[in-house]
């Protein structure tokens, strides 16, 4: 098959298992992210600041696995824009490790300041406190440097799309990206990006009027006007895998009552409109989201796909019977088991989840680390569900 | 003495802006910008 | 006369203005260590209420900052006057390569709440600097704790360590990524998803 063809049937393939029709096959999305660098024989410290080489991890990992879909394909950490406008860094690197410092951007106070004009904010707030006195320093030669390495990431994005797409007939997931416009409820992006854990899981006790308000606000300007459009238009759009993909995240601090008034309203006007229009839409989750599975079980068959993380998928199909299951695959079991075992493993996920559609199996965690899986064990699987026949 | 002449909001920013995205108008090099500062805020 | 029955409820509550206000009227050594056995008995109840189900993690996190605002306050008055018998001491860390450090907070909250003294070595820990600690305070009880995936061989290394030093400890590990499975794997004595089974499991071993 032509990349072209290959391409559309797959989105074809995630779709009809989505949509709870049945396949032949099993399709697998791989949740891998910096795994494939290790795996190529780099080290994240050689691999996450050279394009060419984040290239050949991909190229790498896409000869020697069979995967209908990818998280990432070195696009996910732009380390080198950052790293142009700052070399001190808010990264630290090992060979093993990258990862980001993390800062909140709000408290509870500034959040209206924040949806007055949130460029301003982070023009006056967010990157002064950040660099501190270096903010000073950044003059145009600095903003120069960084605005190159910018347009070298948004040209690497492109050229990837193409290599995956027209070289290896890899499907887009979904139309949300951030040059788009990714639909981000306001609760997400107070637990990651505006208060951060501590201070959100603070203020729902304390001043829980005032994450009332700015959730609110925030949907009153973004997830409103996203539904509108969403009732408005044509419906799915056969181009993607999924008609739109959203994180559900800060649910993990939550308790029932917290979800009830926080989370829930918010999210429920979302997808009602999504299933409305016979959209499906793919719910990227981290942590356990069970406890919370009496809020979606209502929905058709064909409209909710989870990526789950923690959850057990087969308490998680008997709990939610309309909701199509993303993932299976544990770090534990690619980590520790046998080619023997993972094959096995995976082989009753596809039967007792996927026989019927419903099920597309992916790594519940995202394979991040060099021992998050061993080789021989994430290429058995990867043989074995693309070739494995319902 | 700071080097930033781009510190003020909007004139500093605008004029940044202008200096970094000649090349295109309106809204699209307001994007650019904005995705940018998603970047370097760790959005 | 100072309610402590009425401040035990409110901290199992998380009703911060209550706890506030009859740690106000804390005024003596005495009344002092008695507010301080209260805010332990209401955070008994928080962890009971965070196993059945009515608390989640956020709870937690806010149940740690009212505890460790409590101690902020009595703390002029227990300075110096030893309440509840010796404490023992155990070692909690976020392991190397690792720098979440929320769970280990609500963890360390909760320990220190059910009467430990807490050594708190922090984030991104490495194995030497645990065995140094151990062997110089005479440890016997480590918890490690790790969110990333990469934390399960630091939790190994730190193990091995242990061991390699000849030091007695009991090691509990905790975080998202351990499991029974990578408890026998990295040879630690026990592993938890929970604070409360963390707390229940160094309670016993410091029997």
């Amino acid at each position: 098959m032509k990349p072209k063809q290959l391409q559309q049937s797959r989105v074809q393939l995630f779709r009809d298992a989505a949509n709870f029709k049945k396949t032949d096959r099993i399709p697998h999305f791989a949740n891998v992210v910096t795994w494939k660098v290790f795996d190529a024989g780099y080290t994240l410290d050689q691999a996450m600041t050279n394009f060419d080489v984040l290239e050949e991890t991909v190229v790498k990992f896409l000869d020697t696995y069979p995967v209908d879909g990818l998280m990432d394909v070195g696009i996910r950490n732009q380390f080198t824009v950052t790293e142009a406008f700052d070399p001190e860094g808010y990264y630290y690197y090992t060979p093993d490790v990258v990862g980001i410092h993390d800062h909140a951007h709000c408290t509870v106070d500034t959040l209206q300041q924040y949806l007055d004009d949130p460029i301003r904010y982070a023009w006056e707030v967010i990157l002064p406190k950040k660099f501190g006195d270096r903010w000073d320093e950044k003059g145009l030669d600095v903003w120069k440097k960084t605005f190159a390495e910018y347009m070298r990431y948004t040209s690497y994005i492109l050229h990837m799309s193409g290599i995956t797409g027209k070289k290896y007939g890899l499907p887009s997931l979904s139309p949300n990206n951030p040059m788009s416009g990714a639909i981000v409820l306001g609760i997400e992006e107070l637990f990651s990006n505006l208060l951060g854990i501590q201070q959100l899981s603070v203020a729902m006790r304390r001043s829980p009027d005032k994450i009332e308000e700015f959730i609110n606000r925030w949907d009153a300007e973004r997830i409103t006007p996203a539904i509108e459009k969403i009732k408005n238009g044509k419906g799915p759009n056969y181009k993607y895998c999924f008609d739109s993909s959203i994180l559900m995240l800060a649910h993990n601090v939550m308790n029932k009552k917290q979800f009830e008034r926080f989370y829930w309203p918010h999210m429920k006007e979302l997808l009602d409109a999504y299933a409305e229009k016979g959209m499906n839409i793919r719910i990227f989750t981290e942590g356990s989201v069970l406890r919370f599975a009496e809020y979606f079980k209502d929905y058709p068959k064909g409209t909710l796909t989870f990526h789950i993380e923690q959850d057990d998928p087969f308490a998680f199909r008997e709990a939610l019977p309309n909701v199509c299951i993303m993932g299976g695959l544990t770090t534990d079991l690619l980590a520790n088991g046998t080619p023997e075992e993972c094959v096995a493993y995976t082989k009753r996920l596809c039967d007792e989840l996927g026989k019927d559609g419903g099920f597309i199996l992916s790594e519940g965690k995202m394979l991040s680390y060099r021992n998050d899986a061993k080789r021989e064990n994430y290429k058995a699987v990867c043989d074995f569900v693309s070739s494995y026949r319902l | 003495m700071s080097k930033n002449e781009f510190k003020s909001y909007p004139e500093g920013y605008r004029k940044l802006m202008k200096k970094l995205v000649p090349w295109y108008f309106g809204p699209m090099r307001e994007k650019m910008m904005r995705l940018l500062l998603t970047i370097l805020t760790d959005g | 006369m100072i309610d402590f029955e009425a401040l035990a409820a409110a901290m199992g509550d998380l009703d911060e203005d209550t706890v506030k206000e009859i740690l106000e009227s804390v005024d003596s050594v005495e009344a002092a260590g008695k507010a301080m056995e209260a805010c332990q008995k209401g955070m008994d109840t928080v962890g009971k209420l965070f196993e059945e189900g009515d608390y989640f993690v956020g709870d937690l996190i806010y149940a740690g900052e009212l505890m460790t605002d409590a101690v902020e306050v009595l703390k002029p008055y227990l300075a110096g006057a030893e309440s509840g018998g010796p404490k023992t001491k155990m070692i909690l860390c976020t392991v190397k390569d690792d720098l979440h450090d929320i769970g280990k907070n609500i963890v360390r909250s909760m320990l220190e709440a059910n009467g430990f003294e807490v050594l708190d070595l922090g984030i991104d820990c490495p194995a030497e600097k645990v065995v140094e600690t151990a062997k110089a305070e005479g440890i016997k009880i480590v918890a490690l704790s790790g969110v990333l995936t990469l934390a399960l061989d630091s939790m190994k290394a730190t193990v091995d360590a242990i061991k390699a030093a000849g030091l007695e400890c009991k090691v509990i590990i905790g975080g998202a990524p351990v499991s029974a499975e990578a408890c026998k794997n990295i040879g630690a004595d026990e592993w938890a998803h929970s604070p409360q089974k963390t707390v229940a499991t160094c309670k016993a071993w410091a029997e």
